[in-house]
């Protein structure tokens, strides 16, 4: 699962990117991860960022209210 | 008009010709017996004069047998005087001389005034010595006695005497001769000898009447004559007097000696004139009547009935509708007025019934406006429906029509859509009235819940009762459950609907049938039932389809409807009536449309099946739902949306609503299109009651980090969602979301 594999990246690491190319969608259960992912890292102090994020998923970002806590870039 | 002019005419001229006549027999009688009397008088006066002429020439023949007596009886005694010896004493030699002068008496006397000889043997026979005196007479003295009977004598016979002196007065000689009656007047002889050669002419009878009643005449036969006595005769000159023949007619004039010619006619006779007369008059008269009748006739016919038969014949032409026809008949002045009188009333009464007709063209055409509004609309009647395709037209015939449909949702929950089509008996406006309520009625039952077979039971009853125009409607309507897809039906009398269930073709509903709305009192309806899958299409029609006549006036007909339809199955109800319209205006080629026509199309478009509660049923909903809105060509972003929603509620569902029961069910239905574009979910679980809507949404302004968990998915699922729906039904969780295509999201 995505969460178990990110919750064990970010043991070490302080700087996450996500690349969104292959993914299509993302529902509620996608968000939860990045928002877990998000708080993790704002402890640290590290960094998130999202790349390659389609028009569907930066819609539900934006739908969420994410969009602007979110670094997304291309 | 003119057999009766003929009748009365005929009557009439019958009436005077039958006085007329009448009249002029009674007249041609009066006056051919007064000529016959005349003739006839001129007649007698003619045998009167006859008799006369004969009297005269008989008295005249007496004469000169007297005269002749006279001269003879001189001779002879002038021969007796030359030699009187023989004479005096040879009596055979006397009476030989007395028969030669045809002497019946002859003596002769001496100077002594002695008879000196005679043809008699006896003396004194007839010693009577003449009255004469020959003695001192004259010599050749002559007397002559009127004629007399004697006794002794023929007594039968006239004799007369005469006597001649004997010269130088030495005697006398006395003769006598017969003389015949006939030839001394007065006798009955003369009489008859004068009355024998009257000119009787053709006919008629004369008699010669005395005052001692003795009749004497010509004509024998007349011997059944009653004769009336002579002073009838001797005081009327004419009269009638009786024969067991008949009436007989006299006339006469008096004679001579008191003796009364009487001329004998029959009446007959009188009239013969008359009777040639009369015929020749009366075929004369006929031939005047009939000549008469028949100018008159002519005149009338002319002048009159011709003319009123030429203005009965305009007449007829505008009662038959033509109102441009005008009269003109002015064969004289009344006739003329007539005509314009006639022609003035109808080009106003045109004029009104164009204006007439103007005000009730707009009164249809407002009437037609209004019973437009009252059918249900089609563009966008449901716009945000995606489990039904509906559309429906209807033209009438007429600017008001009487057929009709409708269609409506049902329920609180709007879940059943009820359909109906109908026709109407009867056309114009009051059939559209009669519409109205049926429609509205029909509707009501509906949404007061009851089924097609009680809906017709209790809208027949109410229309038979309100129904005093004789007018009825066939009607056929259904009941569509929108999430079962059950469709329970019922026909009153109205035209099979088709319907298309899968990839099979559309074929006819003809299972149920019943009686007309509104004919009887009471009539039993019974209703079916069928399921109607995702795709199945129910069509509905008036008649006024099958029944379009072509040219050679043969039917559209059910078979050719059914072939369209099949044709053009994939259509959209829209476009599929558009195309049957289309079909049947090219097969009536131009045709008057005589009946309304009236469709109604629907299609189903709920696809529903039974997943189990897992990700394995999460995966069959995302499939079946992709596939659907790929044929729909669902824009990117909507499909997304869509599919994140089912992502969302599945998992919900998946998650809570069983509490990890293995053998969960989730019921899904599905339908997309719709005339906006769109998909319509339902999701049913029986898990616990949960409504998700009542969830709170969640704070979007705070950071992630302070963001709580959970509350996110039926955040993302109301924001992604045109319209989201929960309701708590039979023990289930219902959810239904609706995403229209191409909504604009708001900013």
């Amino acid at each position: 699962m995505l969460e178990d594999e990110i919750n064990a990246v970010l043991q070490t690491e302080d700087k996450l990117m996500l690349d969104f190319e292959r993914v299509e969608f993302m529902a509620s259960s996608g968000i939860r991860v990045l928002l877990a992912a998000s708080a993790k890292l704002k402890e640290k102090d590290g960094l998130l960022i999202l790349t390659n994020v389609n028009s569907s998923i930066r819609r539900v970002l934006d739908m969420t209210g994410l969009l602007d806590f979110l670094d997304i870039r291309q | 008009m003119r057999k009766t002019f003929q009748k009365w005419l005929f009557v009439c001229a019958a009436a005077a010709f039958i006085v007329t006549f009448a009249q002029f027999y009674a007249l041609l009688s009066h006056y051919t017996f007064q000529n016959s009397e005349k003739f006839v008088f001129s007649r007698l006066e003619n045998a009167k004069r006859q008799i006369e002429l004969a009297q005269q020439a008989l008295t005249r023949m007496k004469q000169v047998k007297e005269s002749e007596f006279e001269k003879e009886l001189r001779e002879f005694s002038f021969a007796v005087s030359l030699k009187p010896a023989p004479f005096l004493s040879d009596k055979q030699f006397l009476r030989q001389w007395a028969s030669r002068l045809d002497f019946v008496v002859l003596d002769i006397f001496d100077k002594n005034n002695n008879k000196t000889a005679s043809i008699e043997n006896e003396a004194g026979f007839f010693d009577e010595k003449p009255s004469f005196d020959f003695l001192s007479g004259k010599a050749d003295a002559f007397y002559l006695e009127a004629p007399r009977k004697i006794s002794g004598k023929d007594e039968h016979r006239q004799i007369q005497f005469a006597g001649v002196a004997c010269p130088n007065r030495s005697g006398y000689i006395r003769a006598a001769r017969y003389l015949d009656n006939g030839i001394i007047s007065g006798t009955d002889e003369f009489w008859e000898k004068s009355f024998q050669n009257i000119d009787t002419g053709r006919s008629g009878m004369f008699f010669l009447v005395s005052p001692d009643g003795k009749i004497s005449g010509r004509n024998q036969a007349a011997t059944d004559i009653v004769f009336p006595p002579y002073k009838t005769f001797a005081n009327a000159k004419s009269g009638e007097i009786y024969s067991p023949k008949g009436k007989l007619f006299y006339t006469s004039i008096p004679l001579t000696e008191g003796k009364i010619l009487v001329g004998v006619y029959t009446i007959k006779e009188m009239y013969t004139q008359r009777h040639t007369f009369f015929l020749g008059s009366l075929f004369a008269f006929v031939v005047l009547y009939f000549v008469m009748i028949a100018v008159v006739s002519f005149l009338l016919d002319r002048i009159i009935v011709s003319g009123v038969n030429r203005i009965n014949g305009g007449l007829l032409k505008i009662t038959a509708g033509d109102l441009d026809e005008k009269i003109k008949v002015h064969t004289n002045p009344e006739f003329r007025s007539l005509s314009d009188g006639i022609n003035t009333m109808v080009s106003s009464l045109k004029r009104m019934l164009a204006e007439r007709a103007v005000q009730v063209e707009k009164e249809l055409l407002l009437a037609s406006r209004i019973q437009q509004n009252a059918l249900p609309s089609v563009a966008a009647a449901f716009p945000d429906r995606t489990d039904f395709e509906i559309y429906a037209a209807m033209t009438p015939a007429k600017e008001v029509g009487s057929d009709f449909y409708d269609f409506f949702l049902i329920g609180s929950d709007e879940n059943r859509l009820g359909i109906v089509i109908a026709d109407v008996s009867d056309k114009g406006v009051p059939a559209a009235l009669f519409m109205m309520s049926a429609k509205t009625l029909l509707r009501n039952l509906a949404e007061n819940g009851c089924e097609p077979a009680e809906i017709f039971t209790k809208a027949n009853k109410q229309l038979w009762q309100n129904n005093n125009t004789f007018m009825f409607v066939t009607v056929f309507m259904g009941i569509l459950n929108l999430e079962t897809g059950r469709f329970v039906y019922a026909s009153a009398g109205h035209n099979p609907p088709l319907v298309k269930r899968g990839s099979g073709a559309y074929e006819y509903l003809t299972d149920v049938s019943g009686r007309i709305l509104g004919g009887t009192e009471d009539a039993a309806y019974s209703q079916k039932e069928l399921f109607l899958k995702n795709g199945d299409s129910l069509f509905l029609y008036t008649d006024g389809v099958t029944e379009a006549q072509n040219g050679e006036e043969l039917l559209y007909g059910e078979e050719r409807l059914r072939s369209v339809l099949n044709e053009n199955a994939k259509e959209h109800p829209e476009n599929l009536i558009r195309r049957v319209e289309a079909d049947v205006q090219e097969y009536a080629k131009g045709r008057e449309q005589s009946d309304d026509i009236t469709m109604l199309a629907l299609r189903y478009n709920v696809c529903s099946f039974v997943v189990s509660a897992d990700s394995k049923g999460q995966e069959v909903i995302a499939s079946e739902v992709s596939e659907r809105l790929k044929k729909n060509a669902c824009p990117q972003d909507d499909f997304a949306d869509i599919l994140i929603a089912i992502d969302e509620i599945t998992a919900n569902i998946i998650k809570y609503a069983y509490s990890g029961d293995k053998n969960a069910k989730i019921e899904f239905a599905f339908s997309a299109g719709g005339s906006s574009g769109g998909l319509t979910m339902t999701f049913k679980d029986s898990g616990e009651k949960f409504n998700p809507l009542d969830v709170e949404d969640p704070d979007i302004s705070l950071p992630p980090e302070k963001r709580a968990i959970g509350k996110m998915g039926i955040f993302m699922v109301k924001q992604m969602m045109t319209r989201v729906h929960y309701c708590r039904k039979d023990g289930k969780n219902v959810l239904t979301l609706y995403k229209k295509f191409n909504a604009k999201t708001e900013s």
